[in-house]
């Protein structure tokens, strides 16, 4: 990568398209590893593969502060609201490979809800 | 209309979901099911002790209604109505700003790409907005207007002792000299605070990059990021920021084809609690034994190396690119008094939904205890909550409404600390906690001054003595005098506030030590030199749970018959007298 000038960084962020179409996103700060998160992400990991969802990107991300109901995602598709699940365990998160990222029905198990909005989009929006 | 999602939340899940049930029987009634959806959601975002429904994707919340009230609360929803007198809105008395969540008590600054991006790729930083600070410092910006805004923005040190930010950074930099060095202090040892190891393992970049607007703003070429070793995916988190900053041109020599140069190190701490303190933090990182060293010179006459130097805290360092982003006069919109911006809090304890949260300053107790984190677990009563760790104090119940800020905090005994949150319900013995953590402060003493040294034990002692049973009166006097002798003559903050946490509780819990010295009990079985168990031959119906639970199987009797506790062998854990359905033991 070349090194970044006077107003790259602008342009970086505009040329960028996403080519998902939704993300799951798993809590995966300390906390979250040793509640059994990263096992969780090895599973998304190789089930998501199996089944096909590529175009469903897989991220890890720090710790949402919900630490009473680790491990715990978010998954995200376009024209569906952001649902957060917690307690998820394996069976869970088939359950919501099979229903929430394949027929984009939410689960009705585990369903919790992000502390606030998305702030910080809103202080660095261009 | 879009499809609706409505999310049902009920107080306790072990009672009937009546909520819930009437609005899936109303969705099947009117066959809407391809339409409406109902949801059991765990936990809503906020918290209540009646049931609350949120309903996507127009996120409305409705609270404080009846259950007769549900059937007009359906017809709103499926017509796409709103039904005002139950709507939840937080008025916006405390951040008045337009980013804030008007559905959440909660304000996120610090922790606002925690839990969205991923911490090892630099790209989606930059994409959510990152370096775009540091752009703006470097290039459109003169160093003294950086500080003038972080100074105009109210910003205080976050670690605990509350010093304006930017006027350390104006100190540091109008001293002499060309070498002049950043620090951030990432050494949290606080027993339950786990704010910075957060903010640092979900995102690196925000303080890497508010580390090179403050180099920027004093002059300074490098900066330290003083980390303990026991934070192994903070670090593993914070190398990879570090090497892909670099690669990208931003950190490390001509930042952004600029002419300015500026690079980070990190360095191990061995996770002494001490070494938080700075001038022991600065001993540390030179190589030598993390002692605190007597301040005058502070560390912006003399610091690392004995040049000029200026430490900050994680928090605080992540609070500096909004705060150049926004401007001071948004920043200081938030907030109360002298107290601006938010802070975050790690809640742990006796509540529900323990966990990380950010709440701007002058957000009441209350809300945090109960419409955040969900109140006492087990519906409980509350006792007590310790902020500041082992130096902070505790906060009765009386003091629930008043405001989290640096001076409310002060003015009644305790302190803001790193933001470590402690709750404690009725089954906690205040003389118990204030032995533990007179423990940890003991422990972690460096031993340099004889007040912390020998102060700290012999409080420790003391308390030791009242917990066994051979407290006197005089205890109480003595407790104090060494205390005071203690916060007057101790060379850093370590010992200056150990006895904090004892004397606020004499303050306000003194019966409960009057209670161990005098009538020898510990109401809470705590204490467990002061704790007997026996069973009550007329209520034991023999059934032998007890026996069973007990770890060193003291218990005996015939099944059916009345059971009898050895006294010699009980080690006093109180699983008999929690596991009896019966009532049948006693605690005494």
């Amino acid at each position: 990568m070349n090194k970044m000038k006077k107003g790259d960084l602008a342009d970086f962020r505009r040329n960028h398209k996403s080519s998902h179409k939704g993300e799951v996103v798993i809590s995966m700060g300390t906390c979250g590893i040793a509640a059994g998160g990263d096992s969780i992400y090895k599973l998304f990991e190789s089930e998501m593969k199996e089944k096909g969802l590529d175009n469903i990107q897989l991220k890890k991300t720090g710790c949402l502060g919900m630490c009473f109901c680790e491990p715990n995602l978010v998954v995200k598709l376009d024209g569906m609201p952001d649902i957060l699940y917690g307690n998820v365990d394996e069976k869970t998160a088939i359950l919501i490979m099979n229903e929430h990222l394949t027929k984009k029905r939410i689960v009705n198990f585990n369903t919790i809800f992000m502390p606030t909005d998305d702030i910080g989009k809103k202080i660095f929006r261009d | 209309m879009d499809n609706q999602y409505i999310f049902v939340w009920e107080p306790d899940p072990s009672k009937s979901k009546a909520v819930y049930n009437y609005l899936v029987k109303k969705v099947n009634d009117r066959n809407l099911g391809d339409k409406v959806e109902v949801f059991k959601s765990t936990y809503i975002g906020l918290t209540s002790s009646r049931p609350i429904i949120r309903i996507l994707p127009n996120d409305t919340i409705y609270k404080d209604f009846e259950q007769e009230d549900l059937g007009e609360i359906f017809e709103a929803i499926s017509s796409g109505r709103k039904v005002n007198r139950f709507l939840c809105e937080f008025e916006s008395k405390i951040a008045p700003v337009p980013e804030k969540d008007s559905h959440s008590k909660q304000f996120k600054i610090v922790l606002r790409n925690v839990g969205y991006l991923d911490p090892e790729n630099i790209d989606e930083y930059i994409r959510r907005g990152g370096y775009k600070a540091m752009e703006k410092a470097i290039f459109q910006m003169k160093p003294e207007e950086i500080i003038k805004e972080v100074k105009e923005s109210g910003l205080r040190g976050r670690g605990g002792a509350g010093f304006s930010t930017g006027l350390k950074w104006e100190l540091t930099r109008e001293e002499p000299g060309e070498e002049k060095y950043v620090i951030c202090n990432a050494d949290e040892g606080d027993p339950g605070a786990y704010m910075d190891r957060s903010v640092l393992e979900g995102d690196p970049h925000s303080v890497i990059e508010g580390m090179i607007i403050g180099g920027f703003a004093v002059g300074c070429k490098e900066g330290f990021i003083y980390i303990r070793a026991e934070y192994p995916l903070a670090i593993e988190r914070l190398e990879k920021a570090l090497a892909s900053a670099r690669e990208y041109g931003l950190l490390g020599k001509n930042i952004l084809g600029s002419d300015f140069n500026f690079d980070i190190e990190l360095r191990w701490g061995a996770g002494a609690f001490v070494c938080g303190e700075e001038t022991a933090l600065m001993a540390s990182i030179e190589g030598r034994r993390g002692n605190p060293t007597p301040r005058p010179p502070f560390p912006s006459q003399s610091g690392l190396w004995k040049k000029p130097t200026f430490i900050n805290n994680v928090e605080t360092w992540a609070n500096i690119a909004p705060i150049i982003e926004k401007g001071s006069s948004w920043f200081s919109s938030i907030g109360v008094g002298k107290s601006k911006g938010t802070k975050v809090f790690a809640v742990t304890g006796k509540v529900k939904n323990p966990g990380l949260i950010e709440v701007p300053m002058g957000t009441t107790l209350r809300e945090i205890i109960y419409d955040i984190s969900g109140g006492i677990l087990g519906d409980k009563k509350f006792k007590a909550v310790q902020t500041g760790g082992p130096g902070g104090g505790v906060i009765p119940e009386k003091f629930l409404d008043m405001s989290v800020d640096y001076e409310t905090l002060q003015s009644i005994g305790s302190m803001m600390g790193s933001g470590g949150l402690i709750v404690m319900d009725e089954d906690d013995c205040m003389v118990d906690v204030n032995k533990f953590y007179l423990q940890f402060s003991v422990d972690e003493s460096c031993g340099k001054c004889s007040p912390c040294r020998i102060g700290g034990k012999q409080l420790l002692d003391t308390i030791s003595k009242i917990t066994a049973g051979n407290g006197d009166m005089k205890d109480v006097q003595k407790i104090r005098n060494i205390s005071m002798a203690m916060q007057k003559a101790s060379l850093c903050a370590l010992g200056q506030t150990t006895p904090n946490p004892v004397l606020s509780a004499l303050q306000y819990f003194e019966n409960e030590y009057i209670e161990h010295i005098t009538h020898k009990k510990c109401l809470t079985g705590k204490c467990r030199d002061l704790v007997q168990y026996s069973i009550i031959p007329e209520k034991c119906i023999g059934c032998g749970v007890c026996a069973m639970k007990c770890p060193v199987k003291c218990i005996s009797g015939e099944k059916k018959k009345p059971h009898l506790i050895d006294g010699n062998k009980c080690v006093k854990c109180g699983e008999c007298f929690a596991s009896c359905k019966f009532s049948a033991i006693k605690r005494s």
